[in-house]
């Protein structure tokens, strides 16, 4: 037995990067203490500077002498990719000898298109928002209109804060379409970035697909998970028991919308006019437009529909958290699991069980086993989505991680957070039930005090001798860019 | 002589676009509003109607922001408009939508205020004005220079505006910024091509119960302003229910559409109808395999088949969202108008089924459907009625849904002494079989729920001095038919009347301070403060008048309003109602033994409302009611200590504390906290 495992890798260190919310960890595979394959998932922090990144990217170049065997791209978020664009230089020297992408990233897979299209289409009509909005905000617009009021303050205060939350979500979405493109895949993204170079092996991954035997990593199995093939997966974005949102109903297209901010690839102008031009009023001075323009400011609506982009924003990082490259790591020997979901939502995690089987190794034979096989197996969990309510799946997600000796990493970090994010994350129900779960061994890359205080509400119980053990983990990387844990396999 | 017609008739839709194309509701949901008439000459200019429509109550703005344009007003006078009651139903005509808005605006109008006895105000825009202060009318002092000062005032709000094309979204909100309806298109998306196309454009702004519904709103708001500031779980669940129920009972006064239910329903309105759902074409659009709500029954998801909701006792200790909230009272108020039908119709059924109770099968004869429906339109109009006029008995802020049952009972028992068909009875049911009670009551009984009368004591002196100022301003008031004039008055009463070449008034502002400073008794019924000593509770001081000294407490009078009503037997009710305001602010710290509240006014701090409803009877000249929100302890009042109210404080605090958990995403995204009602509440609460 002891003879075995010493051609197979039989210890998995994971290092997880500290520089903000996002994610950047490294992989180490060993064979007893001797580093045999090096894999990188994701690189990017919310407002990410290029001196984090360097930081960052020196410990990897001195862990792995700048030989990283796989890289694994989750998805388009600026807070899993920004690194490789702010470092690029850095990177630049590096070698990457495979890169996994999801199906997404596939500029010859129909599904992936045609969702494409419709993405660059919302992107568009965000940008558009956006810009508008921010220019009414430099421009004084509202201290101007709302000047008179009772409570000009607060008044003025709510329309900056919406402004700046919608403005900090759009930033997550790193890609941006050239004038009459749609957005590029992320394969011709890190083409730019120079990660993906000639000899580069780029494989994009569906869900059910295995893969084993890579050199440098024997005896481990990886699994893919999601993203789902499916559309309406893709945009289901709730908690199965939160009801709270159920009228957000997946949007195939808001036609309406988009259209009035000219984001659409129809191009007849006729199309976005919801009545004959018969009806309009023509130029000439009318006392109906006289009221409008002369009865008041502060009864005008000229810009308000714009606020609309917000639900529009939402939707539209939810859906593409939701394109998240989900990754089960398996040892084949102890059948121990590694799970990384990235960002995944409800539509991925859901679709892990619609039917989906894998081909396990177990004791030298190929068995089929589905998810909560997996899940139960799980001893490793990278915590969806900055520990948000809807990052982590419940009843078919961590109610089935039942291993008690599951250690977790999350990534959130009040220093550098997109701002709305303040309210709903840390989640405390995930959070607490996590905690026990994992009996206090959580990692998280940001301040773990601060992060255990926010757990901490009044309708949570956490028991003194967990949040103890997170304390403890937590406290010795105080000075190091980066948290470490290895998992035996 | 040709007189000038009552109505104006306009055809619209009963419910939404989605019902006309429907073989078996078609032939229903075409109606025409009988709309009062609004004249293009009316001698008096605020009562004109011109294109628009703009008329006396709302003017409508076809302005399409997303696009840029405006669409041509209709013109409700063109002779070929009035020679076929309105322009036909169409969505692809703009004017038409103008044409619907407007009847359905003001039919809710109408309606709410046959049951408020008195003409609706929209609430007036506050806006801060710089004076120039202290010259000319400070008697007796030496004059100082000058100063700038800076001053809240109320400024009149004749008409509410209508955007029908406002937005592109599947939202339509009340503003209370901008005193105006915002409504939304947006396509469809359903989640079954086969019961609406996709894609199909949806306007929010054709349907029935969106805009009946948003128009409450804004009534709602003329008439308590503070309902919009989410200081418990109810305040804007309630502004949602009371919504909802104006739109529902609206439907029981479409003759035709409740004659077809009645038939449908062979005299069952528990069964599943279109009288009690919400918003059908909308519920739909937006991916839902029915109305948006219903008041009676859901779909259910999985079988798509309809179920009566049952009501578990739990839903008022476990549903937080507004909406989903406001269901409950919906729900409560419906059930209670079921069972006054129910029981109206008792003999109706018997005469029909010969004594058996049980109807024939087949068809109900046309002639019984008619009385069925006769019965169901005037118990729906008791039922809203008694709604209404308990707005008046409810306090001016932090209502809950207890303190509203607790008005309608008090407001009937006034106007109604012998209640021989126990409609009270099926309010408090209704209610208790979803969990709700009012607080501050000892047993369950319609005795109790109803306020008690007060008795004044000590202070009758000076509320004797109060009641006979209000019949000046009753005197004054009672004839006045002009919106703007009843402002105007109202404003004078409530401020004063001061300056050169005018007659002075003290208004009740003055009054109060002056007659109940350092009264105990007064500060107890109404909960606030009347006496020197505001800083320390952390309300602001009044610079108002010239009292003597400083820190007095400021407290708004902000409505004063005359009722005068009759009930069906002819008694009369001759009431002043005033509401008073006042806020503390304040800084709450958990802390091992519970809360630490500290006053004053800071970075963080929180805004705490007191509140007191004073219902004057002219007759008795008597103070009978105070419904109040007190922000004094009143238990310690008795010992002659003066401290803010404990438990409103910490209640508050955990209220905003909470809704932390209960808040929407998109609201935790993009709000700024669930305390700050100042950034359209109404459409972060609708926005999905």
């Amino acid at each position: 037995m002891a003879k075995a495992s010493t051609t197979r890798i039989n210890k998995i260190a994971v290092r997880m990067y500290k520089g903000g919310t996002g994610d950047c960890f490294l992989l180490q595979f060993k064979k007893g203490s001797r580093v045999s394959f090096n894999m990188m998932i994701d690189c990017g922090f919310i407002h990410g500077g290029k001196a984090q990144f360097e930081k960052v990217a020196g410990d990897i170049q001195d862990k792995t002498g700048g030989v990283i065997d796989l890289l694994v791209v989750t998805h388009e978020h600026a807070d899993h990719i920004n690194g490789f664009d702010k470092a690029k230089h850095f990177f630049d020297a590096f070698t990457f000898k495979k890169v996994w992408f999801a199906w997404t990233e596939n500029d010859e897979d129909a599904i992936a298109n045609d969702y494409r299209k419709n993405r660059s289409e919302v992107s568009k009509a965000l940008n558009v928002a956006v810009s508008r909005l921010q220019s009414l905000d430099k421009g004084q617009y509202y201290e101007k209109i709302l000047k008179d009021e009772m409570n000009s303050g607060l008044m003025i205060a709510g329309k900056k804060k919406f402004i700046h939350s919608l403005s900090s979500l759009n930033e997550l979405n790193f890609l941006k379409a050239s004038a009459g493109q749609p957005l590029p895949t992320m394969v011709e993204k890190f083409k730019e970035f120079l990660v993906i170079k000639p000899d580069t092996d780029v494989d994009l991954l569906e869900p059910g697909d295995v893969r084993s035997g890579l050199a440098g990593a024997p005896g481990i199995r990886f699994y893919v998970l999601g993203p789902p093939k499916d559309y309406n997966l893709l945009n289901e974005t709730e908690n199965e028991e939160d009801n709270y949102e159920q009228r957000e109903s997946p949007s195939r297209k808001d036609f309406a919308f988009l259209s009035a901010l000219d984001a659409t690839s129809v191009t007849d102008q006729s199309a976005k006019l919801p009545f004959d031009s018969e009806y309009e009023l023509d130029n000439r001075s009318n006392a109906l437009r006289n009221k409008y323009e002369k009865e008041g400011d502060w009864r005008k609506i000229d810009y308000d529909w714009l606020y609309s982009a917000g639900s529009l924003a939402m939707r539209y990082e939810r859906s593409i958290n939701n394109t998240s490259l989900a990754l089960a790591i398996q040892f084949e020997g102890s059948e121990r699991v590694l799970l990384f979901p990235a960002d995944a939502e409800l539509g991925n995690w859901k679709s892990w069980h619609m039917g989906l089987k894998w081909p396990v190794k177990i004791k030298g034979d190929l068995v089929k086993k589905d998810i909560s096989y997996l899940l139960e197996k799980t001893v490793f969990y990278k915590v969806g989505h900055h520990l948000s309510h809807n990052g982590t799946a419940t009843h078919l997600g961590l109610d089935l991680m039942t291993s008690d000796e599951l250690t977790a990493m999350a990534t959130l970090d009040f220093k550098k957070i997109n701002d709305g994010w303040l309210n709903t994350m840390p989640n405390d129900l995930l959070s607490a039930e996590l905690l026990k779960k994992c009996r206090g061994k959580l990692f998280v890359n940001g301040d773990h005090l601060k992060i255990l205080a926010n757990m901490k509400t009044d309708r949570v119980t956490i028991k003194k001798t967990n949040e103890t053990a997170m304390k403890k983990l937590n406290e010795k990387f105080k000075n190091e860019i980066f948290l470490e844990c290895e998992i035996e396999g | 002589m040709i007189r000038k017609p009552p109505f104006r008739k306009l055809r619209g839709y009963a419910f939404d676009p989605s019902l006309s194309l429907q073989l078996d509701t078609a032939l229903i949901n075409d109606i025409t509003y009988k709309v009062p008439w609004e004249d293009r000459d009316d001698t008096d200019p605020e009562k004109k109607l011109h294109p628009g429509p703009v008329g006396e109550y709302v003017e409508v703005i076809d302005y399409d922001p997303t696009v840029e344009k405006f669409y041509a007003p209709v013109d409700l006078d063109h002779p070929y408009i009035l020679a076929q009651d309105g322009l036909t139903p169409s969505g692809s005509n703009p004017q038409f939508h103008q044409q619907m808005v407007y009847a359905v605006a003001m039919t809710t109008i109408k309606n709410f205020e046959a049951g408020l006895g008195r003409p609706v105000l929209w609430s007036p825009r506050q806006v801060v004005k710089e004076e120039i202060a202290d010259e000319g009318k400070s008697s007796g002092r030496k004059k100082k220079s000058a100063t700038v000062k800076r001053k809240i005032v109320d400024e009149y709000v004749p008409t509410l505006r209508i955007y029908p094309h406002a937005m592109r979204e599947a939202n339509a909100f009340y503003s209370p910024q901008k005193k105006a309806l915002l409504f939304g298109y947006f396509a469809a998306r359903p989640a079954d091509i086969t019961l609406q196309m996709p894609d199909n454009l949806t306007f929010t702004c054709l349907s029935h119960d969106i805009i009946a519904h948003e128009t409450t709103h804004a009534i709602l708001d003329g008439l308590h302003r503070t309902y919009i500031e989410n200081s418990n779980s109810d305040v804007l669940a309630f502004h949602e229910a009371f919504s909802d129920i104006v739109a529902l009972f609206q439907h029981f006064t479409f003759p035709n559409v409740l004659k077809s239910q009645i038939a449908a329903t062979r005299g069952d309105l528990t069964s599943q109808n279109l009288l009690g759902k919400l918003a059908q074409e909308f519920g739909i659009a937006i991916g839902n395999y029915g109305a948006l709500r219903d008041a009676i029954g859901t779909i259910d998801p999985q079988t798509k088949k309809w179920t009566p909701k049952v009501p578990t006792g739990n839903e008022y200790r476990t549903i937080m969202e507004p909406h989903q909230r406001g269901s409950i009272l919906v729900s409560a108020i419906f059930e209670a108008f079921l069972s006054i039908y129910k029981s109206r119709i008792g003999d109706l059924l018997r005469i029909a089924s010969n004594g058996s109770g049980i109807l024939p099968q087949g068809e109900l004869n046309p002639d019984l459907v008619n009385r069925l429906a006769a019965e169901a339109s005037k118990t729906a109009q008791h039922v809203l009625n008694m709604c209404i006029r308990a707005l008046d008995y409810c306090p001016p802020v932090d209502i809950t849904f207890g303190d509203f049952l607790r008005g309608i009972i008090t407001a009937d028992t006034d106007l109604i002494e012998d209640d021989n068909r126990d409609y009270r009875l099926a309010f408090i049911d209704a209610f208790r079989k979803r969990g709700i009670y009012p607080t501050g009551i000892k047993h369950l009984s319609v005795d109790s729920v109803a306020y008690p009368a007060l008795s004044t004591g000590t202070i009758s002196g000076p509320i004797k001095i109060i009641v006979d100022f209000l019949h000046e301003y009753r005197a004054e008031i009672m004839n006045r038919k002009k919106r703007s004039e009843i402002f105007a008055i109202n404003k004078k009463y409530i401020a004063g009347q001061y300056g050169r070449g005018l007659k002075t008034i003290y208004g009740l502002h003055r009054r109060l301070l002056k007659k109940f400073d350092n009264s105990f008794e007064f500060e107890k019924l109404t909960g606030l403060l009347f006496t020197q000593g505001a800083n320390r509770l952390g309300i602001d001081a009044t610079e108002a008048y010239e009292l003597d000294g400083k820190d007095w407490p400021s407290v708004f009078v902000q409505s004063l309003h005359l009722a005068s009503r009759v009930g069906p037997n002819g008694a009369q009710v001759n009431q002043i109602i005033v509401t008073l305001v006042q806020r503390a602010w304040i800084t709450i710290v958990p802390d091992k033994t519970g809360y630490k509240i500290t006053p004053g006014r800071k970075e963080g701090s929180m805004m705490v409302s007191g509140g007191c409803t004073l219902i004057f009877d002219l007759d008795t000249l008597q103070l009978k009611y105070a419904i109040s929100k007190p922000l004094l302890n009143t238990r310690l009042l008795d010992e002659g200590i003066r401290e803010l109210d404990e438990s409103r404080c910490i209640g508050l605090y955990k209220h905003l504390h909470g809704e932390k958990y209960t808040q929407s995403q998109f609201q935790a995204y993009f709000g700024l906290g669930p305390g700050n009602t100042m950034n359209e509440p109404f459409h972060f609460l609708h926005t999905h």
